[in-house]
């Protein structure tokens, strides 16, 4: 104890009062207070705060005791196995949770790697799409969509998608146009 | 049960099997060895297997802390019943009780809950009084202690205590009055140890103001 600061020996006042320190520890914390005036006048606030509170309210104990229930009807062996079901039950937990936590990262590892390796080969898609007509629209506006180039399309398919480009201009924008109060029905009107 | 599975020693084997008084006659020597924990672990496994004055025993030890407890938690109309309940809670659940924390940690923590509880349920027709409106009536929980004749520097005292905001009373009184360690302040306060510790030192300084004022 010979290291510890006024705070240190200050948080250890009431257990000097409870007589919870070990004797050299006492004994230093005696001295401390002897030669210290605020520790010591901390140590008679506790002192007075103790006795002021240890009278405690009248309690009848034979009334308590007779509302307990009886000595317990186990026998020794009884609680001992009690005791070892116990014991016994907490690694049987710890292991399935175990099993359980695995699982889980099992599942959630292989779905993070399935969605990271799709997204490397995504490009942003369009945010809007025009409505697909035909086939041939739909197969080139997917190829584009899963990253193809353009190369690789026929005349038919380069002309198709053309055409959907150009219906896509028709298309409404997604947010609404500003100064506009989506909730102000009467200026809407 | 077999004791010296417990880890006790022969001196507390001795103790358990004594009569509830042996037990009583026992308990200074003990309680200034810092054996507390140990002879509430031997007293309990005399209750597990059917020593029924090692329940009295339990309870004439910690009674008068738990009722000191409750009162200033503000149950400052019939603490004992308050006091009751809890041993009655714990002695049912004690053949399963670990020794993880103290017996008497335990016991304040059973306490603490009985005491919001009755406060929440009692919160409507406001008959019982709350822990967070008990400052002022605890100025005057003197008349619940029985044989009492506080003078006025231990008024003056009990005042300054009463002052106290209820987290800041409920962890002063448990380390000054009762002697929890701040490891033991949190387990039944539900708080941390260094927060149980910022609530003393703030305690202690309101105190000290107080009485200096």
């Amino acid at each position: 104890m010979h290291d510890m600061n006024r705070d240190t020996l200050r948080d250890r006042l009431p257990d000097l009062l409870h007589g919870r320190l070990a004797a050299t520890d006492a004994a230093e914390l005696q001295r401390a207070i002897h030669a210290d005036a605020e520790l010591s006048a901390e140590y008679a606030v506790l002192r007075s705060v103790l006795a002021a509170h240890r009278a405690a309210p009248a309690i009848d104990i034979s009334r308590i005791v007779s509302a307990l229930p009886p000595a317990s009807s186990m026998t020794a062996p009884e609680v001992d196995e009690l005791a070892a079901r116990r014991e016994a039950k907490r690694p049987w937990i710890s292991t399935r949770f175990a099993r359980a936590a695995a699982l889980l990262a099992m599942v959630g590892g292989g779905t993070m790697f399935s969605v990271i390796s799709n997204r490397s080969q995504i490009d942003p898609l369009p945010t809007a799409v025009a409505p697909v007509e035909s086939l041939a629209t739909r197969g080139a506006a997917m190829e584009l969509g899963l990253g193809a180039s353009t190369d690789d399309l026929s005349v038919e398919q380069l002309r198709a998608l053309e055409a959907d480009i150009r219906s896509l201009d028709g298309l409404p924008s997604v947010e609404p146009e500003s100064g506009t109060d989506l909730f102000d029905v009467e200026s809407a009107s | 049960m077999d004791l010296e599975q417990e880890g006790l020693s022969d001196s507390d084997l001795n103790i358990a099997r004594r009569s509830a008084s042996a037990y009583q006659t026992e308990m200074p020597e003990l309680n200034r060895a810092g054996d507390d924990t140990a002879v509430d672990r031997a007293l309990i496994a005399r209750w597990t297997s059917g020593d029924q004055r090692a329940a009295s025993a339990l309870v004439e030890r910690h009674a008068p802390s738990l009722a000191r407890f409750v009162a200033s938690l503000g149950v400052l109309s019939q603490p004992e019943e308050m006091v009751q309940d809890t041993f009655v809670r714990a002695f049912a659940s004690l053949v399963s009780f670990r020794g993880e924390s103290s017996l008497r940690s335990w016991l304040f923590t059973i306490a603490r809950r009985l005491v919001l509880d009755q406060r929440r349920s009692s919160r409507r027709d406001k008959l019982h009084v709350s822990i967070e409106d008990a400052q002022d009536q605890l100025v005057s929980a003197n008349d619940v202690l029985d044989g009492v004749v506080a003078d006025e520097s231990e008024t003056r005292v009990r005042d300054a205590v009463a002052r106290l905001s209820p987290m800041q009373r409920e962890v002063f009184t448990l380390r000054v009055v009762e002697g929890l360690s701040y490891k033991e302040i949190a387990d039944v306060a539900s708080t941390t140890e260094g927060s149980a510790r910022v609530h003393y030192h703030n305690a202690m300084r309101a105190v000290k103001e107080f009485l200096d004022a």
